[in-house]
C-alpha cells in the first residue's frame, strides 16, 4: 500500500472476455481533484475499461492483465471494504445498481455500510424526501439515476466512476449534476467519466482518452480539435415532414400504476403517421408510461385508445425486447428466415461484426441497435421507442436517427421518448409532458 | 396472453403493492403474535379456520386498501377454485363421495390459508429482517434481504414487460416465456456486476424502522379476535 496523490492508477496490458472483445495497452491515472473523460464509439471498449478499473470484470468471467490501483490499493487483492470506501460507481444501466426495495431502504443501506444511521436529514440534503417511500422498482430511469447520485454525494468517496451518468436525466438535472461534479472536483475527488458527448464537459477541461476498437488512440489534455476530429455531428437541417394520417387517437386517457396516484391525466393526442414525434419532459413525468399506453403494452385506467395497425415498443432496457439469444437469430426471426435481407440490415445498422455474440454481452449501444434492427425488419405500422439514442456516440446516434427518419418517410408512425436534444431536433412534432404541483398534463406543441 | 397476464398482475398486486406502510409498520412482537395465532388456527382448529376469513379481509383493507384485497381475493379464490375443482373431479371417479357443501368448504379453506400466507408475507418487513440478521451477526447476508425484496417485483415487472413486448411481436405466451425468464437471469448478472463491492461489504449498523402504534394494536386485536372466533364456534 502506498501513499499517492492518484486515486486511480491503471496499467493494463490486456483486458476483456474470453473468446470476445479485448482492450489493450491502457495506461493512465486519475489524481485527486482531476477528471478524466473516456469517450469513443459504441463498442470501442469504454465500459470494458470501466469494468477493468472498478474490479468488476471478475463478475463477468473476464480478465485483466496488468495492475490497477484504487486509492493506493491493488484491486487484485484489496479488502472489499477498502475498495468500497474508495470508489462509487454509477453504471450506464442505473436500474441494476439499486439494492433497496424502497428509496428509504436504499439510502439507509448505503449509509449503514459506512456505519451511519440514516435520518431525515440525508433525504432532505439529497432532495429525495418526496421519493423516500417509493418502491424502487416503480422509479423511472431518471429518478433512479437521481437516487444513485444522491448516494454518491452522501458516501463522499475519493473516486467517482461514472458510465454515461446523464443519459436519462432531464436538462435541469444535468445542470445540477454538472455543478455537483465541479464541487466534487473542488473537494479533491477524482472522477473517471464515460460520456458519448465529451463537449458537454468542455468547460471542466478534463483529461481525455479516446478509444477505438479496443485501443487508446488519444490520451492527454482536453483538446477541442481532437474531440471534433473524432466526433461526427448529427445534421440538424432537415425538411419538416407532413403527417400522412392518424395511426392512433388517445381520448381522455388517464393512467395509474397499481397502488399509486395517477401518472397521466386527461391526455388527448393523436399519433400521426409519416412524422417523427418526440415526447419530452422532466424525469417522472410519464414519458415511458405514455409510450407503453400508446403502443398497447399498458391499458388505460380511463379513456380510450384507438389504433389503426400494428405497433412495437422498444424499452429503454433493450434486453426486454429480444426473443432470441444472439443478434443473428433475433434478426433471422424478424426477417422470417430471409438471410440475405437479415445480412443487409445488419450491414445497415453496423452490427454485422457482432451477429454471433450473446445479446447480454453486447454493449448498451449495440443492444439498442440490434433491437431497432429487429423492429425495422419486422415491419410494424408504428414504432414506440424509449430513449433510442441513450448513451450512443455521435455516429451511432446519426445512424439511429436516420433510421427513424426513414421509417417516418415510409409513412410509419414513429414516437420516441427522449432527453436527447439531438433526437428532439430531428423530430417533426414534440409532445411535452409537464410536472406542475405534482399534477401532470400533456400539451401538444407543433415542432 | 389475457388470462396469464391477469394472473401475473394479481400476483404482483398481492405481493408487492405496498412498501413500508400499513401493517408492515406494526411492532415485530405483534407480528409474531399474529403469526402464532394464524398457525394455531390452521393447525389446531383447522375445521373452523374458514370463520376467520372475514377478519383477514378487513385486515387486508386496513393494510393496503380495496385494490389490494380485490387482488388477493382473486388470487386466493383461484387457489380455492382449483383445489375444490380437483376434489370434485376426483369424486366423480367414484373413489369417494363429496357433497356440494364439502366442495365449498375446500374452496373456502384453501382461500383462507392462501390469504393467511399472503398477509403474513405482506407484513414481513425486509428492514426488520435486515436488522435481525445484523444483530445475529450475519451481517454479510443482511444485504440480501433488501435485495430479495427489490428483485422479486423487479423481476416480475421485467417479466411482464417482456411478455407484453412479445405480444406486440405476435409471439405466443409459451414462446415468450423463455426469453422473458432469460431477461430475469441476465438482470441478476448486471446486479452482481454493478454492486460487486457493495455485496461484499458487511453492514456496520442497523436501519431505523418506522413503527406505528395503531397498526400494532390492530394486529394484536386481530390475533385475539381470530382465536376467540375459533374457540367460540
Amino acid at each position: 500500500m502506498f501513499d499517492l496523490p492518484s486515486v486511480l492508477i491503471a496499467n493494463i496490458i490486456r483486458c476483456g472476455y474470453s473468446g470476445g472483445f479485448t482492450l489493450r495497452d491502457v495506461k493512465f491515472n486519475v489524481n485527486e481533484g482531476e477528471i478524466l473523460l473516456i469517450t469513443g464509439r459504441s463498442g470501442s471498449g469504454k465500459t470494458t475499461l470501466v469494468r477493468a478499473v472498478t474490479g468488476t470484470m471478475r463478475a463477468l468471467d473476464g480478465y485483466v492483465e496488468g495492475e490497477v490501483y484504487l486509492c493506493g490499493r491493488s484491486i487484485k487483492n484489496a479488502d472489499p471494504e477498502d475498495i468500497y470506501k474508495c470508489l462509487t460507481y454509477i453504471p450506464q444501466e442505473p436500474w441494476y445498481a439499486i439494492i433497496g426495495y424502497t428509496v428509504y431502504a436504499e439510502i439507509c443501506h448505503i449509509l449503514a455500510l459506512e456505519g451511519h444511521i440514516c435520518s431525515e436529514v440525508e433525504f432532505t440534503i439529497s432532495n429525495l424526501s418526496h421519493l423516500a417511500n417509493r418502491l424502487t422498482y416503480t422509479l423511472s430511469a431518471g429518478e433512479t439515476q437521481r437516487v444513485l447520485w444522491a448516494e454518491a454525494l452522501l458516501k463522499k468517496n475519493k473516486l467517482l466512476v461514472l458510465d454515461e451518468p446523464l443519459v436519462y436525466l432531464d436538462k435541469n438535472a444535468k445542470s445540477y449534476i454538472k455543478n455537483v461534479i465541479e464541487k466534487a472536483l473542488g473537494e479533491d475527488v477524482g472522477i473517471l467519466l464515460v460520456d458519448h458527448d465529451p463537449l458537454f464537459w468542455e468547460n471542466l477541461e478534463p483529461q481525455l482518452i479516446y478509444l477505438r476498437d479496443g485501443r487508446v488512440i488519444y490520451y492527454g489534455k482536453w483538446s477541442h480539435s481532437i474531440v471534433e476530429q473524432y466526433s461526427t455531428k448529427t445534421s440538424t437541417q432537415r425538411e419538416r415532414r407532413i403527417s400522412k394520417g392518424v395511426y392512433a387517437e388517445l381520448r381522455n386517457v388517464w393512467f395509474k400504476y397499481p397502488g399509486g396516484d395517477y401518472v397521466l391525466k386527461n391526455i388527448d393526442m393523436t399519433i400521426e403517421k409519416g412524422v417523427l414525434t418526440a415526447i419530452v419532459g422532466p424525469n417522472g413525468s410519464g414519458k415511458t408510461t405514455l409510450l407503453k399506453l400508446a403502443s398497447g403494452v399498458l391499458k388505460p385506467s380511463r379513456g380510450i385508445i384507438v389504433r389503426h395497425g400494428t405497433a412495437i415498443y422498444i424499452p429503454e432496457n433493450p434486453l426486454l425486447y429480444f426473443t432470441m439469444p444472439t443478434p443473428r437469430e433475433e434478426l433471422l426471426l424478424a426477417s422470417r428466415g430471409d438471410e440475405l435481407k437479415m445480412l443487409d440490415i445488419a450491414e445497415y445498422f453496423n452490427i454485422k461484426g457482432i451477429l454471433d455474440q450473446p445479446l447480454a454481452k453486447l454493449s448498451s449501444g449495440e443492444r439498442r441497435r440490434v433491437a431497432l434492427a429487429s423492429a425495422y425488419l419486422s415491419g410494424f405500422d408504428a414504432y414506440f421507442i424509449d430513449e433510442p439514442t441513450g448513451g450512443l456516440d455521435y455516429e451511432s446516434t446519426s445512424l439511429v436517427l436516420s433510421v427513424l427518419e426513414e421509417l417516418a418517410e415510409r409513412d410509419k408512425a414513429v414516437v420516441i421518448a427522449t432527453h436527447d436534444e439531438r433526437a428532439v431536433n430531428k423530430s417533426d412534432l414534440t409532445m411535452r409532458l409537464g410536472l406542475k404541483n405534482h399534477e401532470l398534463k400533456g400539451m401538444s406543441i407543433q415542432g | 396472453m389475457g388470462f396469464f397476464n391477469w394472473v401475473l398482475s394479481i400476483i404482483y398486486k398481492s405481493m408487492f403493492l405496498t412498501g413500508d406502510s400499513g401493517l408492515r409498520r406494526a411492532h415485530v412482537l405483534s407480528k409474531l403474535v399474529f403469526t402464532i395465532s394464524l398457525i394455531l388456527v390452521h393447525v389446531v382448529y383447522s375445521e373452523k379456520s374458514i370463520a376467520i376469513l372475514p377478519v383477514l379481509i378487513v385486515l387486508g383493507v386496513v393494510h393496503a386498501g380495496l385494490e389490494w384485497i380485490i387482488a388477493v381475493l382473486s388470487l386466493t379464490g383461484l387457489v380455492g377454485v382449483y383445489l375444490a375443482s380437483s376434489a370434485y373431479l376426483l369424486s366423480l371417479t367414484g373413489l369417494y363421495y363429496m357433497a356440494p357443501l364439502q366442495i365449498l368448504t375446500i374452496a373456502l379453506r384453501a382461500t383462507t390459508v392462501a390469504m393467511s400466507i399472503i398477509l403474513l408475507f405482506n407484513i414481513i418487513s425486509p428492514i426488520e429482517l435486515y436488522n435481525l440478521l445484523h444483530v445475529l451477526g450475519a451481517r454479510h447476508f443482511s444485504t440480501y434481504t433488501l435485495l430479495l425484496w427489490r428483485l422479486m417485483p423487479l423481476g416480475l415487472k421485467n417479466f411482464t414487460d417482456s411478455l407484453a413486448v412479445g405480444y406486440l411481436k405476435k409471439e405466443t405466451t409459451v414462446k415468450r416465456i423463455p426469453p422473458a425468464t432469460a431477461s430475469i437471469i441476465e438482470s441478476g448478472w448486471f446486479i452482481e456486476e454493478y454492486n460487486y463491492w457493495r455485496l461484499r461489504v458487511s453492514s456496520k449498523t442497523h436501519i431505523p424502522v418506522t413503527r406505528t402504534i395503531i397498526h400494532t394494536i390492530i394486529l394484536l386485536l386481530s390475533s385475539l379476535t381470530i382465536l376467540l372466533i375459533v374457540k367460540i364456534i
